[in-house]
């Protein structure tokens, strides 16, 4: 399937110091076309490292990764990612960022950035400046910017992370209502275990560095979760387990 | 703050520091210096020039010194690289003994400044080189040409007066004005024309087979001294001693020309070949004259008439004292 | 019945006016003291020979010169000539700065080639360049105009490079995932991330061409402002020099105030603050 992810990692490590270190160890794990999985795991562990490995920034490493069944060489538009600031560029306005990660200036394209604009509740802020717009406005434009090449896969490495709660949990919101639109298969990065259990088809538990994979949980709960009900609360405790053991 | 006050400040205190600071200055800088002893005379001149031979020689030979060791003061000799400084250091009593050509003490007396002609070490004629490969022979050829000449000076008076005599008008050639080594540049790279400008750097492009000199022309150049106002009101006796030994450096030098030559080489650090070709050319015999002062007075005026200076000035009224000379 | 939402005015009261005339005037004084009594001082000096009038002379006679001037057009026509031999550096030195600055900033190869060379020239102060420029460039304007740009060059091409160099690696990063090649990388995020760099020092280069160009035109020139100050200067004519001067601090502040305006156009982006918070 063209937007499946294969991850098959046996080992990456840095050149520190005159020293090796080791980050990620032995991580095998895929995505089926369409799924939402969250990796879920402490601050440090190797996540946006594995992040870079996915995007192609970063290809030296012992494994593969495959995208609908294509090696990763290197980068590539069929990958779309949000960072944990939103990387807007500052002398842009909001559609001229979400225009840049066009691959060629096409006026048929700029319907398809405006429906995006109004879809995630921008408009009227086309021409604004990023200095203008708070946090959660920006990371917006950014889930907009990611999205505007319709990506086989979509990357969010701590997306909410610079958010206060309430926004964070707005924006979660945001971040759901887009998924069900486009349906495209995301993996996401957070150590926010209520952000996972939100979001997430499946939660992949990473251990401490080097990471390697502890667990996996099914979540199959319906959309929006309610995160007051018990089942929300059962698989929040299980969580919270299995970070203290 | 009280209605009345302008900027938060008591208006009478404000009035009574500006005052307090206005006495300062009037202090600080009216105050004039009053020398009762004279401890030092400061001669001055003007680039580098072989028609100061004889104030060379005197230099050299110490004859400033013996006069001055009588009064107890010594000499201090400064050379001026451009025209600026001389007279803004006669102004602001900087140096009181100075030795160049007429027209910028005459610009100095323009703008009110309290300087005399005391005496004069030689004439010497105005002459223009062209490149020895030039195809300018006669001041005809000049026509449309570029000239590079120090502006205001003798040379730059003789030129506009030469090429007048052959009917060329300011409007048909192109004055550059540029200091002697600028012009030196200029000139040995082919950037200008012709060059009009005095000894010894007409004999050192002679020399280097790099320029020859057109024929014509009989403007000359009046290479006097002069001094600063106060200092021949304040030391007069100091000031005839100055000139006597002048005018017994000019008699030495008429006397002892193959010496001269070689003292005064030694002085401006150029080849003695150089200064012999240019000596021919200096009268030592020069002295203050009816006909001096007449050519002193058509300089004025053309610097007048051209706009280089503001105010007119008669030669006669108090310019030039030949006192010192009797 | 007045809605909630207008505005009423309320007519001054005559005490209100008269504080607020006050007000003004007081402004006003706090910026003209310190002018009007250096001006006072100056005439006063000039008057009671404090300073010699031969050298300096008084505000009055210069204001007078600086009427007869302007009338006869000659400050005018020497003020175009300069500005023309500025312009005409300024902007070449400045393009060629940035254009190198880029080159060596943004490309390794470029910065092997081009940056030791570049280095070792710019400590040389322009002024020292002076007698070569002349050789090269002759005694007419090319040779001013060519002092003018290396100014600008070597100040440009410092500030361009740095600008690029210290561009936020975040933003190369996201240039690296979309797939930019080079040329965008430069020309839509180095480039312009370096523009506040590169404007706050066209301004400096633009005061040094200033300078430059003054210094210029004391040698073999016969036109400009630079030549009429150093004329005046020659033949002791006071006002002449002193009207120059302030012809050319006059110039420098207006192309000062011009390149503020274009700093402000270019970076509206920065200034502009967070207005809306909408979540």
């Amino acid at each position: 399937m063209a937007n499946s992810l294969e991850v098959d990692v046996s080992s990456k490590h840095f050149n520190v110091n005159g020293g090796v270190l080791r980050v990620l160890d032995h991580i095998s794990f895929q995505l089926a076309s369409g799924e939402f999985v969250v990796l879920l795991g402490p601050s440090g562990c190797g996540k946006t490292t594995l992040i870079r490995m996915v995007l192609g920034l970063d290809t030296q490493y012992e494994g593969e990764i495959r995208i609908g069944h294509k090696k990763v060489l290197g980068t590539g538009l069929d990958r779309a990612i949000v960072f944990q600031e939103p990387r807007l560029i500052p002398w842009k306005s909001v559609r001229k960022n979400i225009e840049f990660a066009l691959p060629k200036h096409d006026p048929q394209h700029s319907s398809h950035v405006d429906d995006l604009i109004n879809f995630i509740g921008l408009q009227g802020f086309e021409d604004a400046w990023p200095n203008q717009l708070s946090g959660g406005m920006a990371q917006r434009v950014a889930l907009a910017r990611a999205l505007v090449n319709l990506p086989d896969l979509l990357l969010l490495d701590e997306p909410f992370g610079a958010l206060d709660s309430l926004t964070k949990i707005a924006m979660q919101a945001e971040l759901l209502r887009i998924f069900e639109r486009e349906g495209t298969t995301t993996l996401m990065i957070t150590h926010d275990i209520d952000e996972a259990i939100f979001l997430a088809d499946r939660i992949i538990v990473l251990s401490a560095r080097p990471a390697s994979i502890r667990t996996e949980i099914r979540i199959p709960f319906a959309h929006p979760r309610d995160r007051t009900s018990q089942d929300f609360q059962r698989v929040r405790s299980e969580l919270m387990r299995i970070f203290h053991a | 703050m009280k209605r009345g006050d302008i900027f938060c400040i008591r208006v009478p205190r404000a009035r009574s520091s500006v005052i307090a600071a206005a006495l300062m200055l009037l202090v600080l800088t009216g105050c004039k210096q009053h020398e009762q002893k004279l401890e030092e005379v400061r001669f001055g001149s003007f680039s580098v020039a072989v028609d100061y031979g004889a104030y060379l020689v005197a230099q050299q030979k110490g004859w400033f010194d013996q006069a001055l060791s009588a009064e107890g003061a010594k000499a201090h000799y400064e050379m001026f690289q451009s025209l600026p400084p001389i007279n803004e250091s006669l102004a602001t009593n900087r140096v009181d003994v100075v030795f160049e050509a007429a027209p910028p003490a005459i610009a100095g007396k323009s703008a009110g400044i309290d300087v005399k002609i005391v005496g004069v070490s030689c004439t010497v004629p105005v002459e223009i080189i062209v490149p020895t490969d030039s195809s300018v022979h006669r001041l005809q050829d000049l026509k449309g040409k570029k000239i590079a000449v120090l502006a205001g000076t003798s040379s730059h008076y003789g030129l506009l007066k030469t090429l007048a005599k052959v009917g060329l008008g300011p409007s048909d050639f192109q004055v550059i004005d540029m200091t002697p080594p600028d012009a030196k540049n200029a000139f040995e790279t082919g950037q200008v024309d012709a060059w009009s400008v005095w000894s010894p750097w007409i004999e050192q492009e002679e020399a280097s087979g790099k320029g020859r000199p057109i024929p014509g022309g009989d403007a000359v150049v009046y290479s006097i001294f002069a001094a600063r106002g106060g200092f021949i009101r304040d030391h007069p006796e100091v000031m005839k001693k100055i000139v006597a030994v002048m005018q017994q450096s000019k008699a030495w030098v008429q006397a002892h020309p193959d010496e001269a030559e070689a003292i005064v080489a030694k002085q401006m650090n150029l080849p003695v070949n150089i200064i012999q070709a240019a000596w021919p050319k200096q009268n030592w015999s020069a002295q203050i004259n009816e006909g001096m002062i007449t050519d002193l007075q058509a300089k004025a005026d053309f610097l007048k008439q051209s706009g280089f200076i503001r105010n007119p000035v008669n030669v006669r009224n108090g310019f030039i004292d030949n006192g010192f000379n009797q | 019945m007045a809605s909630t939402n207008k505005c009423i005015r309320v007519p001054l009261s005559p005490e209100n006016r008269v504080a607020g005339t006050r007000k003004h005037l007081q402004i006003a004084l706090q910026y003209a003291i310190v002018p009007l009594t250096l001006l006072l001082l100056w005439e006063a000096a000039v008057r009671f020979g404090w300073v010699p009038n031969s050298l300096i002379a008084s505000p009055s006679q210069v204001a007078i010169r600086l009427m007869k001037m302007l009338g006869n057009l000659s400050l005018e026509k020497n003020a175009l000539v300069s500005l023309k031999r500025l312009s005409v550096g300024f902007a070449l030195g400045t393009a060629t700065g940035i254009a190198a600055g880029v080159l060596v900033g943004a490309s390794r190869i470029g910065a092997r080639m081009l940056e030791p060379t570049i280095l070792t020239l710019l400590p040389i102060p322009p002024i020292a360049w002076i007698p070569l420029l002349i050789i090269l460039f002759g005694i007419g304007d090319a040779s001013k105009i060519a002092l003018i740009s290396l100014g600008s060059f070597c100040t440009l091409f410092f500030s361009t490079t740095y600008g690029i160099r210290t561009a936020d690696r975040n933003l190369v990063e996201l240039a690296q995932v979309l797939d930019k090649d080079r040329r965008i990388l430069v020309l839509e995020i180095l480039l312009p991330g370096a523009i506040p760099n590169i404007l706050s020092s066209m301004r400096v280069a633009l005061a040094l061409s200033w300078t430059l160009l003054i210094c210029s035109e004391v040698i073999a020139s016969s036109s400009g402002l630079g030549w009429l100050i150093w004329d005046a200067r020659n033949f002791s004519r006071a006002d002449d020099m002193i009207v120059g001067m302030i012809a050319v601090g006059i110039l420098g502040k207006a192309s000062d105030w011009l390149l503020d305006l274009l700093e402000r156009r270019l970076t509206r982006w920065r200034v502009a603050y967070r207005e809306l918070q909408n979540g």
